[in-house]
């Protein structure tokens, strides 16, 4: 008996230390980047002065996180404003309800802050980029957590020069991802919670982004989720992001 | 040979009173004349080791540049009234040249008129050529709104906080081209609407207005600084605002004061209304409890006058050892009073016991100073020696206050073991005179010998009593959390302090930066630069804001020639036709549209100041009583005929637009010699080689000393050489840190030996200092329970109980060694040490009731310690005796 747990034991050890980054990683990209996902997400961002201020937005987010669009909901002060992401956000256009115009944002936007967030634009749309953008690298495991090493590869714009993802061993989901500038100074962690299983895929409820650099977080909360969802062609277009 | 210098004093002081009397008095005014040479200085400099480069350099920027110390005036009311009030305001108090060196009131506004486009970098000038290129009021319009939709750069474009000031000031100026025109088309045009149009576009609003116009910020740069002498800084704020308040009164503006030096005026404009009030509390305390304890009516006024003799020779021997005093060497002289006031006790608490007893009084006073004597003297000399291990601290402040109070003690102790004795041999001679004999009365304190007793008999139940709750007081000090808000110090409603918070909420402005210099523009330009990155900055000032940058002047010139080339070349639009009419109102839409879709921008960015001042011009969404003002403006002349209010108004403006376009494209040179004299003084110095660069930090560093060490850190990343009072006052706190625990090992290692050495036995050593150490440890416990925090003032009460807390444990153990009987040392020695520990409580106590909170939280600290000092002197000692004689005798 003890040498049949020994034996399992060794077999685990040894399958684990198997895995490479990319295997890692193509598994991560399979339970991160559904087809098709529709959330309401709960987002509370720090104002210059201070305050906490809540918004509430419905995301869509299409073609394995290529397309991403954002529809804030709460309060009424932004309510019908939208965010349109396309091409893993090369192309960012803004609705704005109260004079019903879209304005296209400066693809420079994309390694920007998303309005007021400590989230960018490109955390919103990386999806399965990270294989092609990054170059990576298997660390020593954290329990029972693989640890990856991500290095932009040279001409990818971000604004990230390194990347690392802590991942459960369990089911291929990442909890901690912590994001280096490009001085290689540590500036953010993505810190996933409350990790649920929703049709079939990992999905944490709750997400806080901490900016070690200035001192300030934002919270995330998807109120719920579906995965089993279709969009028309036209859905991810400037004319769609009127309606 | 002690117990022969103490017979010795008494005897004297009754056989020979006279000249005893006589020879006290010549040495306390030779003393006291070496003591009136003593100065205060207040300066945190003043603090700071000898040679320490961040205390050098800002005492060097404070000398060569008047503007690292000023003087901030908020005002608040009606627009019109607060203009007013800057205008008269200015030269009334640029009057008082003997306090007052400029004052500033708004921008240099001529110096924008022709150098303002030169400031633009490259990108800006880009991006808003188009506006100045057409100077027509409808091509203006057309242009402003192209800007305005030109591809957006993001949020990032208004996500620092200057650059989101930029745009407050951008739509602060918009409001008033919005608010001229209103007026032309209501038929009440200003004077000069074209100049006041186009001006409120290209510079902006010229005052220092908070963005809804309700409050003026006017900076007054003094001659003086805060290492002056500190009455002058007293008169001088005193007078500047007198002639403030009368002015506003006229005006009906509510005005006020802040900044560093009058901060500094109301703490010790507070610390003097309070001194007296608690001196009078404390001493009506002490007189009590003296009159119902010795049952001598002068018995308080022989203590105080033996006291301030004391006093007087500590200062002169003071006025040997330092140059002046300083912060905390000025509060000297109230801790000797304490001290001194114990000494006292103890002779007078001998004498009366004695003389009560029916002894004469040579054979009292001899065996009042041979009994106590010892006990004050190694009292003393251990609380000498504890303040004296101060001096191997690296700060200036802490290294002096133990030199000082170390010799302040011992003089205090010796004029009371010499001048008391001689006062009390006065008393009993005026009462023979007079053929006045007291009843022999019994006036010891009974009952502490009965408690003391009580305890030595049932040591075993107390001594593990003890023993519990120490380990719970343990364990609940370690948990005491510290009040990092420096302000909760600070009185209660003090006007300079809530003018603070008034000043970041609006203008974005601390009262105290940090500061460096440098003889190198492009280095000033860097460092800049690099400090507008940093996440704890708000904004930086420095000359590079109005020198242009190097780097692409050549690219910036031609953007300007060929802005004034197409600007001339241009025709100027003269009448108005009703279909430009109609393109007016449209473009009058398309603007409001811009600056909704903006605030709309700001809002989901979290940028609060752009949100509210958007408002005013278009509104809220949830706010239907809130007319914006170019919504106002649209709806009040759509379908109205508007044709000739606007040919006038573009008559008006488009002349007057020109006309500053192109002298703001002048070709003109811009260096730091052609820059005006108000901007040249506020950045370069007196000797016009070193420049000043100001870091503000985004939020009140006061309110949270951690943001505080953020802030300094982050600014010291970029240049060591950063000073000023937050760097300052940092380095004050680690050095104190460090200071503070290396003294208080030393003090308790030096009293450890003093004590051994002088009770030559290695238990009574150990007896003596467990009520300090069993005290301290009750009385942050305590403070923790009862709610309190550790501020940066009670935590100095830490090493002061050391001091303070040692006499209880040295003089019962000195008595012991005589009587070697629990009853009579309590009954005698107990009643002294209640009665020092009750005056000193009353005296610290009463600093409870000290506006200036910070002194209350080192008041109530002490007086919790020395409580419980006495408490475990009463508890502990009868069990240790109790231990000692049955285990180790």
């Amino acid at each position: 008996m003890k040498s049949l747990i020994l034996s399992l034991f060794i077999t685990q050890f040894i399958f684990c230390q198997d895995l490479t980054a990319s295997a890692i990683l193509d598994s991560m990209n399979r339970v991160m980047t559904p087809e098709n996902v529709k959330s309401t997400i709960r987002q509370i961002i720090t104002t210059s002065r201070g305050n906490e201020r809540e918004f509430e937005y419905e995301m869509f987010s299409g073609s394995k996180g290529e397309n991403v669009l954002l529809r804030y909901t709460k309060p009424n002060v932004v309510k019908g404003n939208a965010i349109l992401m396309k091409n893993h956000s090369d192309d960012i256009w803004i609705y704005f309800q109260r004079t019903r115009r879209v304005r296209k944002l400066a693809s420079s936007s994309k390694n920007q802050k998303v309005e007021g967030s400590d989230f960018s634009y490109e955390d919103f749309s990386s999806g399965d980029t990270w294989k092609e953008d990054y170059d990576n690298k298997r660390l020593l495991d954290e329990d029972d957590k693989y640890v990856l090493e991500l290095a932009p590869k040279p001409d990818v714009s971000t604004s990230y020069g390194k990347m690392i993802v802590v991942i459960r061993k369990s089911d291929f989901y990442p909890d901690i991802i912590r994001y280096f500038d490009k001085n290689i100074v540590h500036e953010k962690t993505l810190t996933m919670e409350d990790i649920r299983n929703i049709e079939g895929y990992p999905t944490a409820m709750k997400m806080t982004m901490v900016n070690h650099l200035e001192d300030t977080k934002t919270r995330m909360e998807i109120v719920n989720s579906t995965y089993n969802i279709s969009y028309p062609d036209d859905y991810f277009t400037e004319r769609y992001l009127r309606e | 040979m002690r117990k022969r210098l103490l017979i010795f004093i008494g005897e004297n002081a009754v056989n020979n009173t006279y000249l005893m009397s006589f020879v006290i008095i010549i040495m306390t005014l030779i003393l006291g004349a070496m003591a009136s040479r003593l100065q205060v200085s207040t300066s945190f400099t003043e603090m700071m080791p000898t040679g320490n480069a961040k205390a050098e350099e800002f005492e060097f920027i404070l000398d060569e540049f008047n503007n690292a110390s000023n003087i901030i005036l908020l005002a608040e009311g009606e627009e019109h009234s607060l203009k007013d009030f800057a205008l008269e305001l200015k030269p009334r108090l640029e009057d008082l040249s003997h306090w007052v060196d400029r004052v500033d009131i708004n921008i240099p506004v001529e110096f924008y008129q022709q150098h303002g486009l030169k400031l633009l970098k490259s990108n800006e000038l880009k991006n808003f050529s188009s506006i100045y290129e057409n100077p027509s009021l409808i091509p203006f319009l057309v242009n402003l709104n192209d800007s305005f939709e030109k591809e957006y750069q993001g949020d990032e474009a208004l996500s620092t906080k200057r650059k989101e000031l930029d745009a407050v000031r951008f739509l602060d100026g918009l409001e008033k081209f919005v608010e001229v025109q209103k007026l032309v088309f209501d038929g009440t045009p200003p004077i000069n609407p074209g100049k006041v149009a186009t001006d409120a576009i290209l510079i902006g609003e010229t005052y220092f207005m908070s963005p809804d116009h309700k409050l003026i910020l006017i900076m007054i740069e003094p001659v003086f600084n805060m290492v002056d002498d500190f009455q002058i800084v007293t008169d001088a704020v005193d007078g500047i605002e007198k002639v403030i308040k009368d002015i506003a009164l006229k005006y009906e503006v509510e005005a006020g004061l802040t900044g560093t030096l009058v901060l500094a005026r109301d703490e010790m404009v507070a610390v003097e209304s309070d001194s007296w009030r608690i001196t009078t509390l404390a001493l009506a305390g002490i007189f009590i409890l003296f009159v119902a304890s010795f049952r001598i009516w002068v018995s308080p006024l022989l203590a105080i006058t033996a006291v301030i003799f004391g006093v007087i020779w500590a200062m002169g021997i003071t006025s040997i050892l330092v140059e002046n005093l300083n912060m905390t060497t000025a509060m000297m002289g109230v801790i000797l009073v304490g001290l001194g006031i114990d000494f006292s006790i103890h002779i007078i608490s001998g004498y009366t016991e004695f003389r009560n007893a029916g002894t004469d009084a040579l054979t009292s006073m001899i065996s009042a100073l041979v009994k106590s004597g010892p006990g004050i003297i190694t009292g003393g000399l251990t609380t000498a020696l504890a303040f004296l291990t101060m001096i191997i601290s690296e700060n200036r402040g802490m290294r002096e206050f133990g030199l000082v109070a170390g010799f302040g003690i011992v003089a205090t102790m010796i004029a009371s073991l010499i001048v008391l004795p001689v006062l009390l041999a006065l008393r009993e001679r005026l009462l023979n005179k007079f053929k006045r004999t007291s009843v022999p009365k019994d006036i010891s304190f009974k009952f502490l010998a009965d408690i003391a007793f009580h305890i030595y008999n049932h040591s075993l139940i107390y001594g593990f009593s003890l023993i519990i709750i120490t380990g719970i007081m343990l364990f609940e000090a370690y948990q005491i959390k510290i009040d990092y808000n420096y302000l909760n110090m600070e009185p209660v409603g003090l006007e300079s302090i809530k003018l603070q918070d008034k000043l970041v909420d609006a203008f974005d402005l601390s009262t105290d930066f940090v500061v460096f210099t440098s003889t190198d523009l492009d280095e000033v330009r860097l460092l800049t630069e690099k400090s507008g990155e940093l996440s704890s900055v708000g904004h930086t000032e420095s000359i590079s804001d109005y020198i242009p940058d190097d780097k692409d002047s050549a690219l910036r010139f031609r953007m300007i020639r060929d802005i004034r080339r197409t600007l001339l070349s241009t025709p100027v639009q003269t009448s108005i036709s009703e279909m430009d009419v109609q393109q007016f109102l449209s473009e009058m839409k398309r603007l409001e549209y811009n600056i909704i879709e903006l605030q709309s921008l700001a809002y989901m960015g979290g940028q609060d100041r752009i949100y509210e001042k958007a408002a005013l011009l278009v509104g809220v969404v949830d706010d239907t009583t809130l007319t914006g003002k170019i919504s106002g403006l649209i709806e009040s002349i759509d379908n109205r005929d508007i044709k000739s209010e606007l040919t006038y108004f573009t008559n008006q403006f488009t002349p007057h637009f020109r006309e500053s376009v192109i002298e703001m494209t002048n070709a003109d040179p811009l260096d730091i010699s052609l820059l005006p004299d108000d901007i040249r003084k506020r950045f370069v110095g007196n000797s016009g080689e070193t420049m000043l660069i100001s870091i503000y930090p985004k939020k009140n560093i006061w309110e949270d000393a951690k943001f505080l060490f953020q802030f300094t850190k982050d600014v010291e990343s970029i240049s060591s050489k950063a000073t000023g009072l937050p760097p300052i006052y940092v380095e004050l706190l680690r050095l104190m840190a460090i200071d503070g625990k290396n003294a208080t090992m030393f003090a308790i290692v030096a009293v450890f030996l003093l004590l051994t050495l002088d009770f030559r036995n290695i238990f009574y050593t150990l007896f003596a200092m467990v009520p300090l150490i069993f005290g301290t440890i009750w009385m942050v416990g305590i403070m923790k329970i009862t709610g309190l925090q550790l501020t940066m003032m009670n935590i100095m009460a830490i090493p002061l109980i050391i001091g303070i807390g040692i006499d209880d444990g040295v003089h019962v153990l000195h008595r012991y060694r005589i009587e070697k009987d629990i009853r009579t040392v309590f009954r005698s020695t107990g009643k002294a040490i209640f009665l020092t520990s009750m005056t000193t409580m009353l005296g610290f106590g009463s600093l409870w009731f000290a506006t200036y909170r910070g002194l209350g939280s080192m008041g109530i600290a002490l007086f919790i310690g020395v409580g419980t000092c006495f408490i475990i002197s009463i508890v502990a000692l009868p069990v240790l005796f109790r231990v000692h004689n049955k285990f180790i005798s």
